[in-house]
């Protein structure tokens, strides 16, 4: 039956968000009602092969997808969409287009070597960047930063606005995910700033919100396979791995980019990005990718 | 299901009636700092648009303002109104058509995003079919209660408490209502 909890504190708040759907939450000066949608059990050290929704064995290999299941209206979210991820057509789609506008803005940026060496490149080297270094906690700014948080923080040291979230953002943070194609994403949430994203991530990915009380785990969890407005609804796990991605609606779109679009989907307020809840919820879904490879440019309806 | 909470919504002897939301429609009491929204918008609440080619984004209207609602931000202190019970005060006062227009726009009801309903593209399968509701003979008390706030009769229930939080009207509702009772 329902359960009312009463919480005092943020950090006690979070413990209790992750035990129950029905929680009475205390902020500072006042105690609120809010609503969860129950937990997975996401483990202290995720790994994409936890995949709840049992479909990991369709989408662990991009080059084996079965074809049938790809093709099939009742099957196909089985595969995850990975049918989208390179190579799936070297026809120029625009994220193809993207990682182009993206090597030339790099190198522009780039000319004395310390753009490269800003993103945290060793000798200029962008081999595996994206899938070990990013989302990271930087310790000199004393916060979680995305890539794409970075390249805007570079650029604007070589004194140009490259905001994350626009196109030509975006465009670079794919052309360095280049670099990381074929490299299982590592991220260390097991200790330290990123364990306690990691963990403030599932709660506001499970808490319900917006006009609709829904939590992005209302859709991924529990109603994975199921339609929504024509579309179906997939997994979380090994979402990460092929960002940014070019939308068949022609649009670049950051990871962050896309949030706000789920958030105005489900009927929630989007925040600006780079905002903390976004990081964190970046951080749990990079944790839900641990071991699946990078593959950009990527494409998705 | 279905019976046992048909049997609650016979056995409710605790009736509350439509309350008041505290807030108008587009109250932005309680809004965090970090709310993606552009007062120079018709709509204030935003969303960013990478224009191709720039190193900034173009920030647009998103089909309805949201501000009212609880966000994911860490500096919305804002609750969710609790679980709701409903008395009816029938008869349905609606119109159909306008109700279809709810039940089908995504800044309104959106109701089909999760129900089937014949005649629509691009229904889903996260609610059950309502493309032979009205021949099932719910009562409108259930019905309304439903709308209203589902979550009275079903704990965690993904169906949006419509009315508890503000989102649809009295009216709306009843138009919702006079819709529902063509689907047979």
């Amino acid at each position: 039956m329902k359960q009312k909890q009463i919480a005092v504190t943020g950090a006690a708040a979070l413990a209790l968000a992750l035990s129950g759907a029905w929680i009475v939450q205390a902020t500072a000066d006042e105690t609120v009602y809010r609503e969860y949608q129950p937990m997975l059990d996401y483990g202290d050290d995720p790994h994409v092969s936890d995949d709840h929704t049992g479909t990991y064995k369709y989408w662990k290999d991009r080059a084996a997808l079965d074809a049938a299941m790809v093709a099939s209206q009742s099957d196909q979210w089985k595969t995850n969409w990975k049918f989208m991820d390179p190579p799936f057509d070297q026809s120029l789609h625009g994220g193809h287009l993207a990682e182009d506008r993206g090597a030339f803005l790099f190198a522009e940026l780039n000319d004395n070597g310390a753009f490269a060496a800003c993103l945290g490149a060793e000798d200029g080297d962008l081999t595996g960047l994206r899938a070990t270094q990013y989302p990271q906690f930087n310790e000199e700014l004393g916060r979680i930063m995305n890539l794409e948080m970075m390249i805007e923080h570079c650029a604007a040291e070589k004194g140009k606005t490259l905001k994350h979230g626009s196109y030509d953002n975006s465009a670079i943070s794919v052309y360095v995910a280049t670099h990381s194609n074929g490299m299982p994403i590592e991220i260390d949430v097991t200790e330290g700033e990123l364990k306690k994203a990691y963990k403030r991530g599932q709660e506001r990915f499970h808490l319900r919100t917006g006009r609709m009380n829904l939590a992005c785990a209302s859709c991924h969890t529990t109603t994975a396979g199921e339609r929504l407005r024509g579309q179906a609804l997939t997994t979380h796990y090994g979402d990460a791995a092929h960002w940014p991605t070019y939308r068949t609606k022609d649009e670049l779109q950051s990871l962050q980019v896309r949030f706000t679009e789920c958030n105005r989907n489900s009927g929630t307020q989007p925040l600006q990005l780079g905002a903390d809840a976004y990081n964190d919820i970046e951080v749990f879904l990079n944790a839900l990718s641990s071991g699946y490879e990078v593959a950009v440019p990527s494409a998705r309806d | 299901m279905m019976r046992s909470a048909l049997f609650l919504a016979g056995g409710l002897t605790m009736l509350a009636v439509p309350f008041a939301v505290a807030d108008s429609p587009n109250s932005t009491a309680g809004l965090p700092g970090n709310a993606l929204i552009d007062e120079s918008l018709d709509v204030k609440t935003a969303w960013p648009y990478p224009t191709e080619g720039a190193g900034t984004y173009e920030l647009r209207a998103h089909g309805r303002d949201l501000r009212q609602w609880l966000s994911l931000s860490y500096e919305d202190r804002r609750g969710i109104p609790e679980p709701t019970e409903v008395a009816f005060e029938g008869p349905v006062n609606g119109d159909p058509e306008r109700g279809k227009e709810i039940f089908t726009t995504t800044a309104e009801g959106n109701c089909v995003a999760c129900h089937y309903v014949e005649g629509v593209a691009q229904t889903g399968t996260v609610g059950p079919s309502l493309a032979d509701y009205a021949a099932r003979g719910m009562p409108d008390e259930y019905t309304y209660q439903m709308l209203y706030d589902a979550r009275v009769f079903y704990e965690g229930t993904l169906m949006p408490p419509f009315g508890a939080f503000n989102n649809l009207t009295e009216q709306e509702i009843h138009d919702v209502m006079a819709y529902m009772a063509t689907l047979k």
